[in-house]
């Protein structure tokens, strides 16, 4: 499946893409231990858009699966939080297929698992489960790269510099009927 | 009945809530590209992030009925860690909402029955059964969408970004279902009186909108059943209204015959009046289809008809468009012998009964009459204004630009609906009218002189 990454470089770029079964190809850097702040080198990722839904943390993983991918993220730093408000998200995203619930249109099939510590409080949902953390389990070290703290001013830079990306422009599996200007249409 | 709203850009102040976007709930759907509107959530925000109201419900629904009153958000961008919904997130309350007309406050509320929404792409809210309490007909529908970013102490803001303004078939909308059961004509109508005859059920669901409505004016009692259906559906654009008529009574129906699904419409509505007179049958179809829908240039009206028939039917071949018009009216007045009917002076059909009206007897003005009909139905006076409407209307309406195949698709829209075959008769229009010159054809002799062999030229 489509992914959609941004590098943490201090001259942030638009995203860039990769399918997620090329994901582990990508450039790795270790744990920012020692340093701080973004610098021009690739491999700290700053963000992960799949379907519109985009990922900010500590950590990331991609997984490639049958039709999709499983995304997973996770705040597990000691020297940015204590061990209760460890947090963990792992969302499985499927190509987009009819639902009946819409009408027989186009639509997204996305779930979640949200492990979390003790000191956090989230909320389940019919498509969001809550689990402890203690229950959450390291995705395979190749998938696995870091992200790094940036100042806020170089944060929002980042932002700045994507390009809305919304659920409609995953295209895959979708018949060409159903496609114009490249988003998904009915 | 269900009203549609369609979520809109256009910035709709409201004096019950401080929303993050405050915009419009509209009947009129989105005409080009989408727009998209955002509400950013720093770590453990919550918002009340996009309010739709402002939607002019029909003044007789004062008391709204027991339904499931819906909200279908596109959400198209989201945080990983963003939740929303009409409900309740953090501090913000979210909610389905009657809100008086002047909204400065909320008269009743409802929170939707699923859970909180995360993720993007199409969320139905729902509100399960609800029936609000009795209000003032002025009263309007509000949603409002809460949003939450989860306390993970990530940093930076995350958003829920959603679209508005959507032209295509899945926008985001919000459904208004109050109108008390037994008022939608076709579903309640017929299932009452367990009419299972396509004609009669249509018969019946006209005469009900049109009796309930108190109407005597045949024109107004289709205009009422037309507007009934498009202001269903939400529709507004002039010709998809006419359409979404035929379609939504043929398709209810199970009909998929081309021009029975025209057919049958017009059959059931003139028989819904209790029309007899076949001329005022076929002005009631011309009349019905554009006066509803607000038409009233002459071409344009023709054109709107005309598209609506084949664009309902899915008909796109030029000459079929044309044909199947053609087809619809002569059905429409019980014609049979097509030839024989239309172009038979002194016959039982159309001819006689439109050339007796207009005082006409030759044959040729007998074809010339059908057309000269539609021309009558839209007002037209003047004897080639009309017949150029009509050539207008035809290729107009089904998109020919080059004139010499305008003017034979015309010709083979006439011939075809009278069921011309053989090439003499398409070409005169029918040889029972074409009588050669009895006179044999003798060609005068020439008289020839060979010039003499061998002899040079006289210069």
């Amino acid at each position: 499946m489509r992914i959609l990454y941004q590098w943490a470089t201090v001259s942030p770029s638009d995203w860039s893409e990769v399918d997620s079964a090329d994901w582990a190809s990508l450039p790795v850097r270790g744990l920012p231990v020692l340093e701080v702040g973004a610098n021009s080198t690739p491999g700290w990722v700053n963000a992960i858009n799949v379907q519109g839904v985009s990922f900010e943390a500590d950590h990331y993983a991609v997984e490639d699966i049958p039709n999709g991918c499983k995304v997973t993220v996770w705040n597990d730093d000691l020297t940015d939080r204590p061990a209760t408000e460890f947090y963990a998200a792992e969302w499985t995203f499927l190509t987009l297929a009819p639902d009946e619930t819409v009408g027989g249109l186009y639509n997204t099939r996305q779930s979640q698992v949200v492990y979390v510590g003790s000191g956090l409080s989230i909320e389940s949902s019919p498509d969001r489960m809550v689990k402890p953390w203690a229950e959450f389990i390291l995705p395979d070290s190749s998938l696995i790269r870091h992200g790094i703290w940036m100042s806020d001013i170089d944060f929002a830079l980042t932002v700045e510099s994507r390009t809305p990306k919304g659920w409609r422009e995953w295209t895959e599996g979708v018949p060409e009927g159903n496609v114009v200007d490249g988003r998904v249409v009915g | 009945m269900a009203i549609t709203f369609f979520h809109r850009s256009t910035a709709v102040a409201s004096g019950v809530h401080v929303a993050t976007h405050e915009v419009q709930h509209s009947q009129t759907q989105g005409s080009s590209a989408t727009t998209l509107v955002s509400a950013g959530h720093a770590d453990g925000a919550d918002t009340l992030a996009f309010l739709f109201s402002s939607t002019s419900l029909p003044d007789s629904f004062a008391d709204w009925a027991s339904g499931d009153y819906q909200c279908v958000i596109d959400c198209t961008v989201a945080g990983a860690d963003m939740t929303y919904g009409l409900l309740t997130l953090g501090g913000s309350a979210g909610h389905f909402a009657r809100i008086n007309a002047a909204r400065t406050s909320d008269l009743e509320t409802r929170t939707q029955a699923e859970g909180a929404f995360s993720g993007t792409g199409l969320k139905t809210a729902t509100t399960g059964t609800w029936d609000p309490s009795a209000g003032a007909a002025s009263d309007e529908f509000e949603c409002l969408i809460a949003a939450r970013r989860a306390t993970t102490g990530g940093h930076g803001n995350q958003s829920v970004t959603i679209e508005v303004d959507d032209p295509g078939a899945s926008p985001g909308r919000s459904i208004w279902d109050g109108e008390a059961a037994g008022t939608n004509y076709q579903e309640t109508a017929t299932d009452d009186v367990d009419v299972s005859d396509t004609v009669a059920a249509v018969k019946v669901a006209t005469q009900t909108v049109t009796e309930a409505a108190d109407l005597t004016d045949l024109v107004a009692r289709v205009a009422s059943a037309v507007r009934s259906v498009s202001e269903a559906t939400g529709i507004t654009d002039l010709v998809t209204v006419a359409k979404a008529v035929t379609i939504e009574v043929t398709e209810s129906l199970g009909i998929t015959d081309d021009v029975q699904s025209q057919l049958l419409i017009t059959e059931a509505v003139v028989e819904a009046l209790g029309i007899t007179d076949t001329v005022t049958k076929v002005s009631i179809m011309g009349r019905s289809v554009t006066e509803p829908v607000g038409v009233t240039d002459v071409v344009a009206r023709v054109i709107a008809s005309a598209r609506s028939v084949s664009e309902a039917v899915g008909i796109t071949d030029q000459a079929t468009v044309a044909k199947a018009i053609q087809i619809v009216i002569s059905d429409v007045v019980g014609l049979t012998d097509d030839v024989i009917d239309v172009l038979t002076p002194g016959g039982t059909g159309l001819f006689e009964t439109v050339t007796d009206l207009v005082g006409a007897t030759d044959s040729t003005t007998a074809v010339k009459m059908i057309q000269v009909e539609i021309a009558d139905t839209v007002g037209l006076t003047d004897q080639v204004g009309r017949l150029m409407v009509l050539s207008r209307a035809i290729v107009e309406s089904i998109g020919i630009t080059d004139p010499v195949v305008r003017i034979a698709t015309a010709v083979r829209a006439l011939i075809e609906a009278v069921g011309i075959t053989d090439t003499v008769s398409t070409v005169f229009v029918g040889t029972t009218f074409w009588t050669p010159d009895p006179v044999a054809y003798t060609p005068a002799p020439v008289a020839y002189t060979p010039a003499a062999p061998d002899q040079p030229p006289p210069w």
